[in-house]
């Protein structure tokens, strides 16, 4: 009687994981589909919605071919960003079908984990090209490279660091998982 | 391995068949396979103990101990 209850609440929270797992993967693939026209739409406003750390002064009288640079550099954070939305939906995909402990699994996380790790530096290096890229025609003594860094990224490194660990503990728990199998 | 699991004897003398041990147990045909081919890594006391329930028998019965020239060096 007892185990019965026990397996029906270790099915009903299955099914919880399960459930919100399904909305997890749907949003994170969306989102990765997303993320590369949102950025064409920001450097075709960019003068009005600026949302790119980068100086107010080189944001005027931008040209087609300087708005497609800029695309085409910030895909670099972008590609990033897709890279990792595109794992945590394989995550939670398999999540959703009830794979819970799998090696699999624990790539995929470390996967994301480096992808938020990986992000600040994308963002550093962007900027760098980004703003060279847009200061190229200015007179000599004029051209810029900005570099910046924000709690925002410290942040970032702290998170990826914590999800790189908890991707490891899954790998340890996957290890733990597979050997109970074998214990009937 | 040095614990050799005689399942398979009890039930030859039991003149039980492993699915109907299976069934009245609660476990998996597919685990109890594993059980009597020893491919497993152990053996909870709760499946121990209904199995000796149900065969009548005790646990030595099942589980045998074959040194090993390992066993014999540690």
């Amino acid at each position: 009687m007892k185990e019965k209850v026990q397996n029906s609440s270790e099915a009903s929270r299955r099914r919880r994981i399960q459930r919100v797992a399904g909305v997890m993967a749907i949003s994170c693939m969306f989102l990765a589909l997303a993320l590369a026209p949102c950025m064409a739409v920001v450097w075709a406003y960019v003068e009005h919605l600026a949302p790119l750390r980068l100086p107010a002064a080189l944001l005027t009288d931008l040209s087609i071919v300087d708005r497609v640079g800029g695309f085409m550099l910030s895909l670099l954070v972008v590609g990033v960003a897709i890279w990792g939305l595109a794992s945590l939906a394989q995550l939670f995909a398999r999540f959703r079908r009830g794979d819970i402990f799998d090696l699999r699994n624990a790539t995929l996380l470390r996967r994301f984990a480096l992808s938020v790790l990986l992000l600040p530096p994308a963002n550093l290096l962007t900027e760098g090209l980004s703003t060279a890229w847009l200061s190229r025609d200015a007179p000599p003594g004029e051209g810029m490279i900005a570099l910046s860094l924000s709690s925002n990224d410290l942040l970032f490194g702290v998170i990826g660091v914590l999800l790189l660990t908890i991707a490891w503990v899954l790998h340890e728990a996957t290890a733990i998982s597979e050997e109970n199998k074998l214990i009937v | 391995m040095t614990i050799v699991v005689t399942l398979d004897v009890m039930l030859a003398r039991r003149k039980m068949r492993g699915k109907a041990l299976a069934a009245a147990i609660g476990i998996s045909e597919q685990n109890l396979s594993l059980l009597r081919s020893g491919k497993v890594k152990g053996v909870r006391f709760a499946t121990l103990q209904r199995i000796c329930a149900v065969l009548e028998c005790q646990p030595g019965d099942l589980l045998t101990f074959a040194p090993s020239s390992d066993d014999e060096a540690s």
